[in-house]
């Protein structure tokens, strides 16, 4: 690693033809590497055989376009077109799906480059986790974490933030929903993506100002993919819930002729009532019922895009952690039995949630010139949440939801492209609408958004160096109707801002380190302005603030990424200084008719968020391989010095992975063994002084938690699965020990244990 | 070719479906529902006790209100006063207040679903040595069991000062745990507080 700085040579006087690729060719199916597969580069007939892990390397190219014709027995030999202005480092992947005619991918230059690659799950190991949430898919990414509801809401956490500062970005549209609680999981059918990335920085600019967190991007399989009928048919079924999930999809081209190409797609899922290692959750079970399609037609000039996607669910809230006030969550801390729920039932009763969510989207891109293309986007979003609480009224036979908003989104976006030699220019301009209605209990207003925001993200490469720099002005404003204004006079706001990121970049042998830095901002969100009431499962009174700032982040963060022999190391350290971080702060004890709660207020401090991500993975042997990963994160209330809560733990797993002979049909059949431990959370809040407090006697903590944060746990894991002619088979062991535990990152961590042992079976198949 | 032309067919009729989709989908949800504002159908504002003496034949009540519902502005509690020695009889009224010209009656459905709720009526701060509440024993669900709306108040002496009546209506208690029959609230009880409200008690 030394050494490496120690080579770095002035870029510009680097001779024109030492570049080198190097890298690692896959299966596109089930990501086991190809040993000794044939990598050629056709333009000027260099080639090589990859080494019995699929590792590769080939000295000594000129700058310049080049096609690499990669081949391995039982694969169809690809093409893959590059660009090469630096060396690059990257993956390949191979299909080994007979069907598939040899077709280029073409690979967009500044984008799939090694180094520039966001960290990201591939369809292959996506495979292997199919069937369960959108966000649980990510949490084996580093940095990534979940902070979950229950068993059935989930969400995905980033270096520590979430919710309303991760953005969303699902199939190229910002998911629009209401997902700034907690219990308010990304309404995204898992089978419809394809393939997941956290970007943040640079990369994040070009889709939203507001990202303090990192995008999250899942997008679908291309349309354009392949012109043969294809499809695909995935089924996930667990012992724990005793249910799963089924789901379809053909794709394919209508005719030669007619370059017009379609895909749809469909799932269902079924689960009951969880089991923790002992007992089931009451009212646990939920319902999912999905489907999509998409129209692609292109030619050299123009391709046009339509996609459309419904998600319809239905979630059981666990029974037991709908609580009346605080005596009750008092009564379940200190370990008052819950009613027997020994007995499982797939009912789904009340308190439940039903969403639906709908896209429409439509994209049409144009090539301007071999240099440069435009694209423009639109996008519809609608959104229907309806919660019903514990015992609601049902009037007249219809059960009504106590709680119902309706959010119709429009947004639409036009970015131009241009590839000039090693500058690589995007500038593009955003517009949103957003409109929100609420039925039932009034916990947010009604209210319409508009943004427009302007971007340009600018990559000049030169020599082993690549700089990355862009820029984005936003304006959001903000008409707030019933409860707090009127349809005739409104309370409106209006913040505008610019942020701003920059990123460089330097290639090394086999790796490369990028240092970045960002400032990012957002507007206060409604729900931090505006909501009101108590909520019932976390026993507070929530209250926004309609003085509330806009918030800024400084971000720097270093990445480091190194291949040597049969090791693969990852490592980034970041901080992140969040100036009028916005949060729920306590602030006084309130009287209702249910009796006395704690109450929170939107408030703003300066928060300081930093931590270290750390992956290593190595080929021990021929058939063993072993992974290492770690996520850390601190975060720490500056103005107070004080922590805040439901900051992911430290978290620390390991796994070993064994590749067997093929046997007979059964073939790349793989056993793989997965130890995590979790730590305790030991810079969590004080707890809340029940007693003293309610009796008038203590003043109330700046910031406290109603439990102390759990004990660390350790995890242990079992996978086994091979291949089939085209299937895939697979079987899964989670919590083996069936270990009794508790997440700090569950919010129902007062009322109910995790989830016990739990057995899935998948069976994909292919064509 | 001919075999070319049914795929063909075959494409067209997905297409076809998959327009229709389109169609029937956007069309489904423009007309779509856009809730109406309308009130919390499950929110409580305030809570009334009705005193009648039955030897003078005089009523009184007294108001627990919190008409903006929970957070906002503080709510409003009256002192309980009372006579001694006299038997009162009381019962409890629960309203959605919110919207002074439409007030709604919740004790209703409290009485619909008695099986599933009861009121607690606890003497607390020594309020006990001077005050006595007993459920009426005819005030009942279909199990025979106490819904707590009925009872009887029966005053021995005078209050020194910090005496209090603390009011609880739990969902799905268990009606038979030990004392719930007596309106003793022990943790057996269980279930979710719906109502919980601490009046002052002054007996002259």
């Amino acid at each position: 690693m030394l050494c490496a700085f120690a080579c770095i040579k002035p870029s510009l006087g680097q001779s024109p033809c030492d570049l080198s690729i190097s890298g690692r060719v896959m299966d596109s199916e089930t990501g086991e590497p190809l040993s000794f597969a044939g990598v050629f580069i056709v333009e000027n007939k260099l080639g090589v055989q990859a080494d019995s892990a699929g590792f590769f390397r080939i000295k000594s190219i000129c700058p310049g376009s080049y096609t690499l014709r990669i081949t391995h027995i039982g694969c169809l030999p690809e093409k893959f077109e590059i660009r090469l202005d630096s060396s690059l480092n990257r993956d390949f992947f191979l299909s080994h799906d007979d069907h598939v005619l040899e077709e280029f991918v073409v690979v967009d230059e500044g984008k799939e480059n090694y180094a520039l690659a966001p960290i990201g799950i591939k369809p292959a190991e996506l495979e292997l986790v199919k069937g369960n949430q959108l966000a649980d898919q990510t949490a084996n990414l580093p940095g990534v974490n979940t902070l979950k509801t229950g068993t059935n809401i989930s969400k995905p956490v980033f270096r520590g933030l979430h919710s309303n500062r991760l953005i969303i970005l699902n199939n190229g549209i910002r998911q629009e929903g209401q997902y700034w609680g907690s219990e308010h999981a990304p309404e995204i059918d898992s089978y419809v993506v394809n393939e997941m990335s956290f970007v943040e920085g640079v990369d994040a600019l070009e889709h939203a100002s507001d990202a303090l967190g990192g995008v999250l991007i899942a997008s679908p399989p291309d349309i354009f993919k392949s012109d043969k009928l294809n499809g695909s048919f995935f089924s996930s079924f667990s012992s724990n819930g005793r249910g799963g999930s089924v789901s379809g999809s053909i794709a394919g081209r209508v005719s030669e002729k007619l370059p017009l190409y379609f895909r749809f797609q469909g799932s269902l899922k079924k689960l009951g009532w969880i089991k923790t290692s002992d007992s089931f959750l009451r009212n646990t079970g939920t319902e999912e019922v999905n489907y999509s399609y998409a129209l692609g037609w292109k030619n050299d000039v123009f391709d046009v895009e339509v996609f459309y996607s419904r998600f319809n669910q239905e979630i059981g809230i666990y029974r037991y952690s709908h609580l009346g006030n605080l005596t009750d969550l008092l009564e379940v801390l200190s370990g008052r039995e819950q009613p027997d729920t020994l007995g499982f039932s797939y009912e789904i009763e009340r308190p439940f949630q039903d969403i639906d969510h709908e896209l429409f989207k439509t994209r049409l891109g144009i090539k301007l010139d071999s240099e440069s293309s435009l694209s423009f986007t639109y996008a519809r979003q609608f959104n229907a949440r309806r919660e019903y609480d514990i015992h609601g009224r049902n009037r007249d036979e219809e059960i009504i939801p106590e709680l119902y908003y309706v959010l119709t989104t429009h947004s639409g976006q036009a970015v131009w492209k241009s590839t000039k030699g090693n500058n690589n220019l995007r500038v593009g301009a955003s517009a949103l609408f957003r409109v929100n209605n609420f039925r039932g209990r009034g916990f947010m207003p009604n209210y319409r958004n508009q943004n427009i925001g302007f971007f340009a993200v600018n990559v000049n490469a030169f020599g082993l160096w690549k700089l990355k720099y862009g820029a984005r002005f936003d304006r959001y404003s903000a008409d707030v109707f019933e409860p707090v204004g009127s349809e005739d006079a409104p309370e409106s706001f209006v913040f505008g801002n610019v942020a701003a990121a920059v990123a460089a970049q330097r290639e090394i042998e086999n790796g490369d380190w990028t240092l970045s830095l960002s400032t990012l901002w957002r507007p206060p969100a409604i729900n931090e302005q505006f909501s009101q009431g108590l909520h019932h499962g976390v026993s507070a009174i929530e209250q926004g603030n309609p003085d509330l700032e806009r918030e800024r982040s400084w971000t720097a963060s270093y990445t480091f990424r190194k291949v040597f022999n049969r090791n693969t190391f990852l490592g980034s350290a970041y901080v992140n200084y969040i100036n009028g971080f916005i949060f729920p702060k306590p602030t006084d004890i309130e009287l209702t008719i249910r009796g006395a709660f704690p109450r929170f207020d939107y408030s703003q401090n300066d928060a300081l968020y930093w931590g270290l991500d750390l992956m290593y993975t190595s080929q021990l042997a021929e058939a063993f391989s072993a992974n290492l990963k770690t996520s850390l994160v601190w975060a720490s209330n500056l103005s107070n010095g004080t922590y805040f809560i439901n900051i992911p733990a430290h978290r620390f797993s390991g796994s070993l992975r064994y590749q067997l002979e093929d046997a007979g049909v059964f073939k790349t059949p793989f056993v793989e063994l997965n130890i995590e431990y979790t730590m305790r959370q030991y810079r969590a809040p004080v707890v809340f002084p029940y007693e003293a407090v309610l009796e008038g006697e203590a003043v109330l903590p700046e910031s406290f938690d109603f439990a102390p944060a759990p004990d660390g746990y350790f995890l242990t894991g079992l996978r086994a699965g091979c291949r089939v002619k085209r299937f895939s088979i697979s079987l899964q062991a989670e919590n083996l020990f069936n270990t009794t535990y508790r997440n700090y990152m569950n919010r129902f961590r007062y009322y109910a244990d995790e989830p016990g042992i739990n057995l899935t079976a998948r069976i994909n198949y292919k064509f | 070719m001919m075999k070319m032309n049914i795929s063909k067919t075959k494409y067209l009729w997905i297409l076809t479906l998959a327009l229709g989709i389109t169609l029937v989908s956007c069309e489904d949800d423009d007309t779509d529902e856009t809730p109406p504002t309308q009130n919390d159908p499950e929110l409580i504002t305030d809570l009334i006790l009705n005193f009648t003496d039955p030897d003078t034949g005089d009523s009184f009540e007294y108001r627990f209100s919190d008409s903006d519902g929970p957070g906002g502005d503080p709510p409003s509690i009256d002192d309980i006063i009372l006579s001694q020695p006299v038997g009162y009889q009381v019962s409890i009224t629960v309203q959605d207040a919110s919207d002074p010209d439409d007030i709604e009656d919740i004790t209703e459905e409290i009485e619909e679903e008695a099986n599933e709720h009861q009121f607690f009526l606890l003497v607390e701060n020594g309020a006990g040595d001077v005050l006595d509440i007993d459920y009426d024993p005819t005030d009942v669900d279909l199990n025979g069991d106490p819904v707590g709306l009925h009872s009887f108040w029966v005053t021995s002496g005078e209050t020194t000062g910090n005496e209090s009546v603390r009011i609880v209506l739990r969902h799905e208690p268990d009606k038979t745990a030990p004392g719930a029959a007596q309106g003793e609230l022990s943790e057996e009880v269980g279930g979710e507080t719906d109502i919980e409200v601490e009046f002052n008690l002054t007996i002259e």
